[in-house]
């Protein structure tokens, strides 16, 4: 085992609750589809819903959960290629499909048995069969016997849970004969006894019953003229009655929810209609799904480290004015004030911040299970699994993640046989790296496997329509096609990637983050995927200049070294935008001019700050260098989202702003413009 | 109606297995299997059997499980067929036959 049971327990409740959300999107998906159509990227959605849980289950090993998503992601597949068209019946089973998978992950979240219960497993059947006829085609030709949905004769399938109640036989009562009747109204399909509920010999009290089961029922009867099969008994009995059929009918009989049946069974076997709303049912299961933990919208806790981060603030002013007091009792208290602030804020950053670890942990797992399915020798390699980072972005950089590793172990590593035939050790390697690259956190993803094929990559792009045959693209453009939703050059569809659905989820979500993702990658070497995600809220060192009136806070991580711009330097740059740094080229940028910052303070002493990231590096031409400063990071406003170049601000202990310089991004504007300006130029600014 | 053969609990049960019968059976069982034997189990003779005498079997053969013994059904009446099927526990015959 790789697991533990208890870590795999632990493993799918992290994927319960990664589940459940793709479950609600799907909900969601589906409702708009019945609305507005498949249009858009709705058919999409809902298939990469079920495609994630998919692979997360298999993975996990969720074998029945596997088997059960597979069909109805066929389907799905079936549906966006435009070779089946969906109809309200077909939603209506998605529908049921998503509340059973649902069932599902619940179940295994609780159990650490491997199987589902009969019950589940009788549903699993009647709904697999539905999606299959639906996949065979033509559903409204030959409609099998055992179709699901209604035909015209009326004739419906039925999922009747019984649980008689344990006195029944002293009532004279013999569950069997009920059995018996269904057969004489329909036909009694399959029949599931839950014998785990009758004891062994010795704790057997033969004059209670302990029958309970789960019939899968097929009749032209209606739910009331089934329910009158059990009326002598109403009063003994549990029963519940789930059509997996069409439309309103359905809808009655889905909603009844577990607690309704405990509170007024007897209601179940005489009333009518029973109108809920479907969000009953949902919220139930969503209150116990959230007993463990509490899940609070993400603002709430933003707006507290932000209002604790102010305090911060406001404390460092009373501090230094209750110092000039020189009042011991005064200080004594403003310390004690202090300290408790501290410890404030560490556990309101704590409640975000999580170790990237638990989420690598589980990909040891998958990269075993996919392996093994492939048939190819992986070494995983794990490092800086203890680097923090915000919860929010842990669970939805997991995705990305699974999708990028299946792929580098689908595509990116080649079989033992070819990589003993290039001469590369047998085993692959795939390594799995997190760091703080300051201010961002970086995750890669290396494999040494066969590289990215350029050539492949752009004529696959071409066929699809991606880009036309005669663009010029340079090798990152041509990399960041595999991005493109429809893109795959899998030239099979594996179980493991190769829909062509990964890429551009990976793609989409990580820029959901503000975060990018860059390939790099040599024939025959491998790829590495890099991944680089913003640390939204964070207290980080930061090295505080001055520019003008305005305050600018640089990463401090990412600063190299500062020099003085003296007058030799001034004069080599003969008005060009680079200098000649220990016999490299270091370009510059001019914050005052790049912000036009104001034009007083006829120039005194300038100054330039080096700067690395993602390998490169440049100078930051400033003023006033004002040394490390603790940065309690806080986003900027939504109206000055947009500003480029700008990351965050915080408040200096004067209560000035300062504003925090997106490294990244002004890299990307020096690359841009030295490729247009100069031709060769951007080569040689890199680094090592 | 219990005894033992070539180390083995050979219960054959009374002809009506019902609501009536049970609680006498069950008695009598809990009794007489003090032992981890193998037990056989001989049903050819029963013509009644309802829920409760079906849900004994039952019983035993999860006994049988818990103690890690076999349990062997002999031969079975149709009436024991019908029941066994009607509740869709083909494995209890097909493991034990």
């Amino acid at each position: 085992m790789f697991f533990s049971d208890e870590q795999l327990l632990e493993a799918v409740k992290e994927f319960k609750d990664e589940a459940l959300d793709l479950l609600n999107g799907m909900e969601e998906g589906l409702l708009e589809i019945r609305e507005f159509g498949i249009g858009g990227d709705r058919i999409n959605a809902v298939f990469r819903a079920a495609h994630t849980i998919k692979g997360s289950g298999g993975m996990l090993k969720l074998t029945h959960l596997v088997e059960f998503t597979h069909i109805a992601e066929n389907l799905l597949d079936e549906i966006r290629n435009n070779k089946i068209s969906i109809t309200d019946n077909m939603i209506d089973t998605f529908f049921l499909c998503k509340d059973h998978m649902q069932s599902l992950v619940l179940f295994y979240a609780q159990n650490s048995k491997k199987e589902p219960d009969d019950s589940l497993k009788t549903m699993s059947g009647f709904l697999m069969e539905t999606l299959q006829t639906y996949l065979n085609g033509s559903v409204k030709i030959n409609a099998p016997k055992k179709k699901i949905t209604k035909n015209q004769e009326g004739v419906q399938y039925w999922q009747i849970d019984i649980m008689f109640s344990k006195e029944i036989y002293s009532l004279g009562m013999d569950p069997a004969n009920f059995i018996r009747y269904l057969s004489k109204i329909g036909e009694v399909v399959k029949i599931q006894l839950n014998t785990e509920y009758i004891s062994d010999l010795e704790h057997l009290n033969p004059s209670e019953c302990l029958i309970e089961c789960t019939i899968a029922f097929r009749s032209s009867k209606s739910k009331d003229e089934i329910i009158e099969v059990f009326d002598f008994i109403e009063d003994d009995i549990e029963l519940k009655l789930t059509t997996l059929n069409d439309a309103q009918e359905e809808q009655n009989d889905e909603n009844q929810s577990e607690e309704e049946e405990e509170e007024s069974e007897s209601n179940l076997l005489s009333s009518q209609s029973i109108e809920k709303p479907i969000a009953v049912n949902n919220e139930k299961e969503t209150s116990i799904v959230n007993s463990s933990s509490l899940r609070v919208d993400s603002d709430k806790i933003d707006i507290l480290i932000n209002l604790i981060g102010e305090m911060v603030i406001a404390n460092a002013n009373v501090v230094q004015r209750a110092s000039l007091i020189e009042n011991s009792g005064l200080n004594e208290s403003v310390s004690a004030v202090s300290r408790m602030l501290e410890e404030i804020r560490e556990s309101a950053m704590k409640i975000r911040m999580v170790q990237i670890g638990e989420t690598f942990s589980k990909f040891k797992r998958i990269v075993h299970d996919i392996s093994k399915q492939l048939g190819k020798q992986v070494d995983l390699t794990i490092s800086g699994g203890e680097t923090e980072m915000d919860k929010t972005i842990v669970e939805k950089i997991s995705d990305p993640l699974v999708h990028i590793i299946r792929n580098a172990m689908d595509h990116g590593l080649e079989t033992t046989e070819e990589r003993i035939a290039k001469g590369k050790n047998q085993k692959g390697t795939l390594v799995l790296h997190a760091y703080h690259d300051a201010g961002t956190i970086a995750i890669e993803v290396t494999d040494d496997g066969k590289g990215l094929d350029e050539e492949k990559i752009f004529k696959k792009a071409v066929e699809r329509g991606i880009v036309s045959e005669d663009s010029k693209l340079t090798q990152k453009e041509i990399f960041n096609l595999i991005f493109e939703a429809g893109f795959s050059t899998a030239d099979t569809v594996t179980a493991i990637s190769g829909r062509g659905v990964g890429m551009d989820v990976v793609r989409r979500n990580i820029e959901a983050l503000r975060g990018t993702v860059d390939i790099k990658s040599t024939k025959d070497q491998g790829s590495t995927f890099i991944m680089r995600l913003p640390l939204t809220l964070a207290i980080i060192d930061g090295f505080l200049v001055k520019v003008g009136a305005t305050h600018f806070v640089i990463p401090l991580d990412m600063v190299l070294e500062c020099i003085e711009l003296s007058a030799r330097y001034r004069n080599e740059m003969h008005g060009n935008n680079y200098i000649n740094l220990r016999n490299s080229i270091l370009p510059l940028l001019n914050v005052r001019e790049h912000f036009s910052t104001g034009n007083d303070s006829e120039n005194l002493r300038e100054n330039i700050i080096v700067v690395q990231y993602a390998g490169m590096r440049f100078g930051l031409i400033v003023e006033e260098l004002h040394g490390e400063f603790q940065t309690v990071i806080k986003p900027l406003g939504k109206i000055f989202r947009q500003i480029r170049g700008i990351s965050g601000s915080t408040i200096l202990g004067s209560g000035e702003v300062a504003l925090i310089l997106d490294i990244p991004m002004l890299m990307n504007h020096i690359v841009a413009l030295q490729a247009h300006n100069e031709k060769g130029d951007a080569n040689e600014v890199k680094e090592n | 109606m219990i005894s033992i053969e070539d180390e083995s609990y050979v219960i054959s049960p009374p002809t009506e297995l019902n609501i009536h019968t049970v609680e006498d059976f069950v008695e009598n069982l809990k009794n007489e299997l003090v032992e981890d034997k193998d037990i056989i189990l001989n049903l050819a003779d029963i013509s009644e059997i309802d829920s409760a005498g079906f849900q004994v079997l039952v019983a035993l053969k999860n006994e049988a499980l818990k103690r890690s013994v076999s349990l062997k059904i002999n031969d079975m009446s149709p009436e024991v067929y019908e029941i066994i099927t009607l509740y869709g526990v083909h494995t209890f015959i097909e493991n034990n036959k």
